[in-house]
């Protein structure tokens, strides 16, 4: 991968700062005894080995929990080490392969140990600063020392991300993923706490005694994990097996899930609801299977009975959906991906707020990708004429806030192609 | 006390015909930190080393339970829920993070209160001082005998009750399919 250059200048001024903010570590405080850094190296070092990667992508580590517990018994010193070895030493499992410090590239090395160091150590000052004392818990110090964590290591990531795809707007990618993961944090970062007031009750064992369940728990995640993304890949081959006996909505699905996924980022949904619009929008349709091919790719107009059985497709597939236990909560998205904003919308002629915001949103990009793509009764529409389309229908068909956005993105889409062909 | 909430509210669904099997379907939205909590006050019950941070430790539980209930702030049980674990929290935490428990309620309740040997009564409790705050919110309640488990409540804990009974009811309805 050829890496901006934007990006190694980042990379290398994190680098240096973290070098700097190590020294300064070294010599104003000092480690415990060996074997004590030695075990809280190895326990970060497993931890992190354990990232699990969450279906919106973002990967979950409890390491941050080790680096928590050490600022709290032992100080920023150990902290720095630690979070820095939880990263240098850690295995993890990715399609058969280990991948570990040797086989990473070394500017990616480079960026999470120093990122790691820097968190760590700035929570760490901080924890101190604020009247926290090495060895002893203190509530307030060690909140404001999670609060830090949480948002320097956030803060880093997203400057990263925002170099490495030029996205415009570190505050709003920033704000995103603080968001998907503060919750997290806290959780972890009340783990660490335990570890902590463990280790200084009783010892390692312990700490031990709390790391089992939570490797447990863990496990049990993962493979929740596992049989979630297996359920997935099973409906996506259903889904394309679909396509392949409709051929005119070939592609369909994948569309409707990028304009639903704009809009959605567009009027700031919650990361929840808008992974939520990414699966309904995949298996909208999903219901057509219960729908004879012969009215399904009919080349010319349906009888009024015939399109009474295409509008059962959006029951049927909420009925299918219905039946797998965690997509569940995205069957009413496709139940009312055909109800309209004035309320002539089928199946239940729901209107304006009765219809939940992941359909209104779904039905938008659904209504779009039809118009601009050929069916068997008529050509394709232009972008241009779609975007006409889509304006006059915004307050009567479709929901007109999210109308707008969506008409915003596309002229600035529109723009952009005009521009290119200059 | 939440026992005795429980079994109320499941009898009572039996007996409005809800659907039990609901209760599976319950999701609390970050109930870890429910559990975080509870560990947490395992924790100073059965360490005692940590004694010394009985406060912290007892504001952290009490915040990661106010915490969970927040998250699940959509739900309206779980907002009752969350007003009596307020209520609760204020009096602990004007208290050095003890619950204070009326002598009068406690006598009255059925206690023997002359067993007590300091202002003490267990881990989490105290006795109604001169220097107690915020006396209104503590243990003043008394259920005494002939009811099978007296105890003494506080207003908080009549919040936190019957946001359960309610949840729990909620729960067990039987769902219509949605329209």
């Amino acid at each position: 991968m050829n890496i901006p250059k934007k990006v190694l200048y980042y990379i290398l001024i994190l680098t240096l700062f973290a070098v700097a903010l190590a020294y300064f570590i070294m010599s104003h405080y000092s480690l415990p005894r060996l074997s004590a850094v030695i075990f809280w190296m190895a326990l970060a070092a497993i931890s992190e080995s354990l990232l699990i990667i969450l279906p919106n992508g973002i990967g979950l580590s409890v390491s941050f929990a080790t680096h928590l517990a050490c600022i709290i018994i032992s100080g920023p010193f150990l902290a720095v080490i630690v979070a820095a070895s939880s990263y240098t030493f850690c295995l993890v499992k990715k399609e058969k392969k280990f991948a570990h410090i040797f086989n990473t590239p070394f500017y990616k090395s480079l960026f999470n140990i120093a990122q790691l160091i820097i968190s760590a150590g700035i929570a760490g000052l901080i924890y101190l600063y604020t009247g926290g004392s090495i060895g002893e818990f203190s509530l307030v110090p060690t909140l404001l020392a999670v609060f830090s964590y949480s948002f320097i290591n956030t803060l880093l990531l997203s400057e990263l991300m925002t170099l490495l795809y030029n996205k415009k707007n570190i505050l709003s990618s920033w704000m995103n993923i603080y968001k998907g993961v503060f919750i997290n944090m806290l959780a972890v970062g009340l783990i660490g706490i335990i570890l902590a007031l463990a280790y200084m009750g009783y010892g390692p064992g312990a700490v031990i005694l709390f790391f089992g369940p939570l490797l447990l728990a863990r496990f049990s995640f993962k493979l929740y994990i596992n049989m979630r993304s297996t359920y997935l890949e099973t409906i996506q081959a259903f889904n394309k097996f679909l396509e392949a006996k409709d051929t005119y909505t070939s592609g369909h699905a994948s569309r409707v899930q990028k304009y639903a996924e704009m809009i959605a980022q567009a009027v700031n949904l919650s990361e929840e609801k808008t992974e939520r619009i990414r699966i309904a929008a995949l298996l909208h349709d999903i219901g057509k299977v219960g729908i004879s091919d012969n009215i399904l790719n009919k080349p010319f107009s349906l009888s009024a009975g015939e399109y009474a059985e295409i509008k059962r497709h959006a029951v049927i597939g909420a009925e299918i959906i219905e039946g797998v236990d965690f997509l569940k909560n995205i069957s009413t998205i496709i139940l009312q991906h055909h109800e309209r904003y004035d309320g002539k919308g089928y199946p239940f002629g729901l209107k304006e707020d009765e219809i939940s915001p992941e359909a209104a949103i779904l039905s938008i990009a659904d209504v779009y990708d039809a118009m601009t793509s050929e069916r068997p009764y008529r050509k394709a529409l232009s972008k241009e004429e779609a975007l006409v389309e889509i304006k006059k229908n915004a307050g009567t068909q479709l929901h007109p806030t999210f109308a707008k956005h969506f008409i915003e993105l596309l002229e600035k889409e529109l723009d952009k192609d005009v521009k290119n062909s200059c | 006390m939440l026992i005795e909430t429980v079994s109320a509210s499941l009898l009572a669904s039996i007996l409005k015909k809800g659907k039990l099997s609901n209760l599976k379907n319950i999701y609390i939205r970050g109930w870890y930190f429910l559990l975080a909590a509870g560990i947490l006050q395992v924790l100073l019950l059965k360490i005692s080393f940590l004694k010394i941070y009985f406060y912290p430790v007892m504001i952290l539980s009490y915040l990661s339970i106010l915490l969970c209930l927040g998250l699940n702030y959509k739900s309206i049980p779980m907002r009752i829920v969350f007003i009596g674990t307020f209520l609760n929290f204020t009096a602990i935490a004007l208290n050095d993070g003890l619950m204070p428990v009326s002598l009068k309620g406690l006598e009255f309740a059925g206690y023997d209160v002359l067993s007590l040997t300091s202002s003490r009564i267990d881990t989490f409790h105290c006795l109604i001082t001169e220097s107690t705050r915020l006396r209104l919110l503590s243990d003043i309640i008394p259920i005494p005998e002939p009811y099978p488990f007296p105890q003494m409540l506080s207003i908080g804990d009549f919040f936190i009750m019957a946001g359960v009974f309610l949840f729990i009811m909620e729960a067990v309805k039987p769902k219509n399919a949605k329209a």
